[in-house]
């Protein structure tokens, strides 16, 4: 008795469909219905960050750092804030520390709703992704207050911020989290404990935790396969030691551990976290001026840096190497869902094919970051 | 400026200087009285530079209220002591939040001084009385040398680990298995060209989640025949790594499953963030933007 094997279909996922979150090419093998092979293929939207970074000054990095991770652009502008300020040896006051969290921890906020909405939009829930997106928009909102832009900030400078907090908006701020706390239980009794969800997700694209620490992943993505690593609080930056929080990590509640629904329920748990945070840091936020470290002319020693920060996604790495010029001789980023989509091929083989846009959804990948 | 006035400059700065304001603000001539003040400044400046570089203080005490600065300043430098003994306490206790922040301040400061001097004391052992401990960069370097022979270049690891290629895979092996360092996790792979004339070289940042500690490892390739060896096969993650330091640089990583092109397609021309890169005309018949000159 031999085995007998089909044919392969080769089948292109994208680089134009919903579920690819952007401009993602997965080349697809398929046996029947069953997955034997995934390839990403990516470089859709490259758009030689690195070789820009080289030709224009460390202020002019700032933006171009927005536009990789346009979904969580506060938390990128804040890894490179913190990477040049440590090549220079640079120290902000207090208050600008307590603001760069207060923002970073609400824009993960935002990815988060973005991530979990466009996630349960994958496995067909039409209904939550609105609910999310109706509170996304609120925090869009209170950042369009702060600085004029939605979506891509341009914020945390080095050595400051380019505005300080306008009058009042540490109460719209926590109106808002008044607002958003009881939203979380609805969530999840709309789709987190929602039958079909789980059974779409639960025992679904396991990552077992050695091969997400071989292939790099970090974030939610580390900690749903129940490995508690965050940097904020293992390798701690700005002043994240001074808050009182948990890391939350996935206990395979509803299937086994490191499973698409426990990625899917760090991310729901984190949230809560970070509300935790941006209580904490309104409450203290000491009075000063924003733009007193600001430097007049960012010139670097000549020296290199790597500086890890945790962005919604995970590790987000800067290496700077600067040449005392005010222009970077290299500058690389290591992007955390760039790891976390070359672990894509190792865990969707094997599966059905609506599965592997599960998989796909619960990387939460973005692929301005990917591509750069 | 006429002699007269300059020498009129020169004394009521240097009166200024040493506290009597008097002098400078009694002076008729706008014009003279602002150049004084210009002059004052620029004095004060420079005094302030030479002082910074001359003390190895770490704060200074605030010129306007010296009693009470000095009083809070002492008071830093007690609970910072504390905290770097062992008692972080004392500085968690301190009411005043102000006051608090600057304190942990200071530690930070305090304790990367005496990581730097750590690291100084190190390159000149036989002064230190008390041998310091070995940093986790000179443990790496000793055990590679140990167990493979002549693959250092350099005896400067302060920073960061100069390799030779050659023995690259059989290190990377070590250094992930090596109970004493377990670097299970593979951060980051930089590509880096050196200049016109010189070397490419690979940047790899080692992290271990265990222990929680990182290393840099640095590792020079030819220009003209740029080769290393491979370790996708021992962080997976370099897989990706590796494809995308072989695109940006046209490093051949040798035993590589799958050396392509990954973020560029595949019928891109040269090595885009080499410092010598010229982009290719016309690709497909689409004209390739070129960047401009005197861009900043």
């Amino acid at each position: 008795m031999g085995v007998v094997h089909g044919d392969l279909m080769t089948l292109n996922i994208g680089p134009q469909h919903p579920s690819t979150h952007g401009v993602l090419r997965l080349r697809v093998k398929t046996d029947g219905e069953i997955i034997s092979e995934v390839e990403p293929v990516i470089g859709y939207l490259h758009r030689c960050f690195e070789k820009h970074c080289e030709n224009v000054t460390y202020e002019q990095v700032i933006p171009y750092t927005d536009r990789c991770d346009y979904i969580a652009a506060m938390n990128n502008n804040f890894g490179y804030a913190v990477a040049v300020e440590e090549l220079m040896d640079l120290h902000v006051p207090d208050r600008v520390e307590h603001i760069r969290v207060i923002v970073s921890e609400l824009n993960r906020l935002a990815s988060h709703l973005l991530a979990l909405g466009t996630f349960g939009l994958d496995v067909g829930a039409f209904t939550p992704f609105l609910y999310m997106f109706r509170d996304r928009e609120r925090i869009l909102d209170l950042f369009e207050v702060l600085c004029g832009a939605r979506l891509l900030y341009n914020y945390i400078w080095v050595g400051g911020l380019s505005h300080d907090f306008p009058k009042g908006f540490e109460e719209k701020i926590i109106d808002f989290l008044d607002y958003f706390e009881p939203q979380l239980d609805e969530y999840n009794g709309i789709l987190t404990y929602n039958k079909i969800f789980i059974e779409r997700t639960a025992d679904v694209g396991v990552l077992p935790a050695e091969v997400a620490i071989s292939y790099g992943v970090t974030g939610p993505n580390l900690r749903g396969s129940g490995v508690k690593w965050d940097l904020r609080k293992d390798d701690t930056y700005s002043i994240y030691e001074q808050f009182d929080f948990n890391i939350p990590v996935g206990t395979g509640t509803v299937g086994t551990v490191g499973d698409c629904w426990d990625r899917y329920y760090v991310r729901m748990l984190e949230m809560t976290e970070s509300i935790k945070i941006i209580r904490q840091a309104v409450k203290a936020l000491p009075s000063g001026d924003v733009h007193q470290a600001l430097p007049k002319k960012i010139r670097p020693p000549k020296g290199s840096v790597y500086k890890r920060t945790e962005s919604p996604r995970g590790d987000l790495g800067y290496y700077i190497e600067s040449d005392g010029s005010p222009v970077p001789y290299r500058l690389k980023m290591r992007s955390p869902a760039f790891t976390a989509l070359s672990v894509m091929g190792e865990i969707a083989s094997g599966w059905m094919m609506s599965d592997v846009l599960a998989i796909l959804g619960s990387l939460d990948i973005v692929l301005g970051e990917i591509d750069r | 400026m006429s002699d007269e006035q300059a020498k009129l400059i020169q004394e009521a700065v240097a009166k200024a200087l040493a506290g009597d304001m008097d002098m400078i603000n009694n002076i008729e001539d706008r014009v003279t009285r602002s150049k004084a003040k210009a002059a004052l400044v620029k004095a004060k400046r420079e005094a302030k530079k030479s002082s910074a570089t001359e003390s190895e203080k770490p704060t200074s005490a605030p010129p306007v209220k010296p009693s009470a600065g000095d009083e809070k300043l002492s008071f830093i430098d007690e609970v910072v002591a504390k905290a770097l003994a062992g008692d972080m306490d004392a500085i968690n206790n301190i009411e005043d939040r102000i006051t608090r922040s600057k304190a942990k301040a200071a530690l930070v400061k305090a304790k990367r001084e005496a990581k730097k001097a750590a690291v100084t004391s190190e390159e000149t052992p036989q002064v230190e009385s008390i041998p310091a401990e070995k940093s986790l960069n000179q443990k790496v370097a000793e055990a590679i040398e140990k167990k493979f022979p002549s693959s250092l270049t350099g005896d400067d690891v302060d920073g960061h680990i100069q390799l030779k290629g050659d023995d690259w895979f059989n290190i990377a092996h070590y250094l992930k298995d090596n109970p004493d360092f377990l670097f299970d996790s593979l951060q980051c792979i930089t590509g880096f060209d050196l200049g016109l004339e010189n070397d490419l070289e690979v940047r790899y940042n080692l992290h271990s989640m265990t222990h929680n500690h990182a290393i840099e490892i640095r590792i020079q390739t030819d220009r003209k025949n740029p080769k290393i060896p491979s370790v996708e096969q021992v962080w997976r993650i370099g897989d990706w790594f590796e494809r995308e330091t072989y695109d940006m640089y046209g490093i051949i990583f040798e035993g590589h499953r799958n050396m392509t092109r990954i973020l560029l397609p595949d019928d891109w021309e040269g090595w885009p963030l080499l410092k010598d890169y010229e982009a290719q005309e016309t690709y497909h018949g689409i004209v390739v933007p070129k960047v401009k000159e005197g861009w900043e």
